[in-house]
């Protein structure tokens, strides 16, 4: 058995579809995706659906929609093999998400369960 | 090389964006010559030909917008029916593909121009500058910007 290390504080996880899930898991999967800018936020809606909105990094745009869809697809993929959840991915603008200094509240859960 | 800078704005899609972004332009007194809107479901990109893409560029990036420019290449139109035909199926004989696109009526019923994005902007020069085409220059359309 393999002992893994600890993927965040347990007072921050949630649990969607059945599967434990940290933020700082879809957080490190983020952080190394070229174009992603600081700030996301994780939506839990409806049964279960979870959207993440991810903010671009301005100098990323090269005016294409293509390398935005890529990404979005890239980003999806990532976070799917990270979390075994696939998520619904949002591009946002830079600046327009809560700043993720200090506690800004990453989830944020409106689901009808 | 001719070629014309393109204004492209990434935009969230909800409503009202679309006004903000106008709102820059208007406020600036910038003409728009033509415009194109690709929607993605939840974002799309927002395209510009203006009189003053620098001033438009530098604006929109002051105030926070995402955006960038792209260089294209403009090749007027005839007036009448297969003038786009015309000139499409001669681009598609070079082998060139278009990416993006928009059109510039300078004068109505009497001179238009096909505006259009590729891959390769010298590359796509090179096999179109010997044609027997009008290219749309800056100077056609430009106004003194700052």
């Amino acid at each position: 058995m393999r002992i893994e290390r600890p993927l965040g504080r347990a007072e921050n996880m949630f649990i969607v579809r059945g599967v434990n899930i940290f933020p700082q898991q879809i957080e490190s999967v983020l952080m190394g995706i070229k174009g992603v800018a600081q700030n996301y936020q994780i939506l839990l809606e409806g049964y279960d659906e979870m959207t993440i909105k991810v903010e671009i990094d301005r100098d990323f745009f090269d005016g294409r929609i293509e390398r935005l869809l890529k990404l979005k697809d890239d980003i999806t993929e990532k976070i799917k093999q990270a979390i075994q959840v696939r998520p619904k991915v949002e591009l946002v603008e830079s600046g327009t998400l809560p700043i993720s200094e200090g506690k800004a509240k990453r989830v944020i859960d409106k689901r009808i369960l | 090389m001719y070629y014309v800078d393109i204004i492209s704005i990434f935009a969230e899609n909800k409503p009202g964006k679309l006004e903000k972004i106008t709102e820059v332009l208007a406020k600036e007194n910038i003409n728009i010559l033509g415009f194109s809107i690709i929607s993605a479901k939840d974002f799309g990109v927002i395209k510009f030909l203006v009189d003053m893409p620098e001033r438009a560029y530098k604006k929109f990036k002051e105030k926070g917008f995402t955006v960038a420019k792209i260089p294209a290449i403009g090749i007027e139109l005839e007036d009448r029916p297969g003038g786009l035909y015309e000139i499409l199926k001669l681009i598609s004989t070079k082998n060139i593909n278009v990416e993006n696109a928009l059109v510039y009526v300078a004068e109505t019923r009497k001179k238009a121009y096909f505006v259009f994005e590729v891959e390769d902007l010298e590359k796509t020069w090179e096999k179109l500058k010997d044609e027997k085409i009008k290219f749309l220059k800056l100077s056609d359309f430009i106004k003194n910007e700052f």
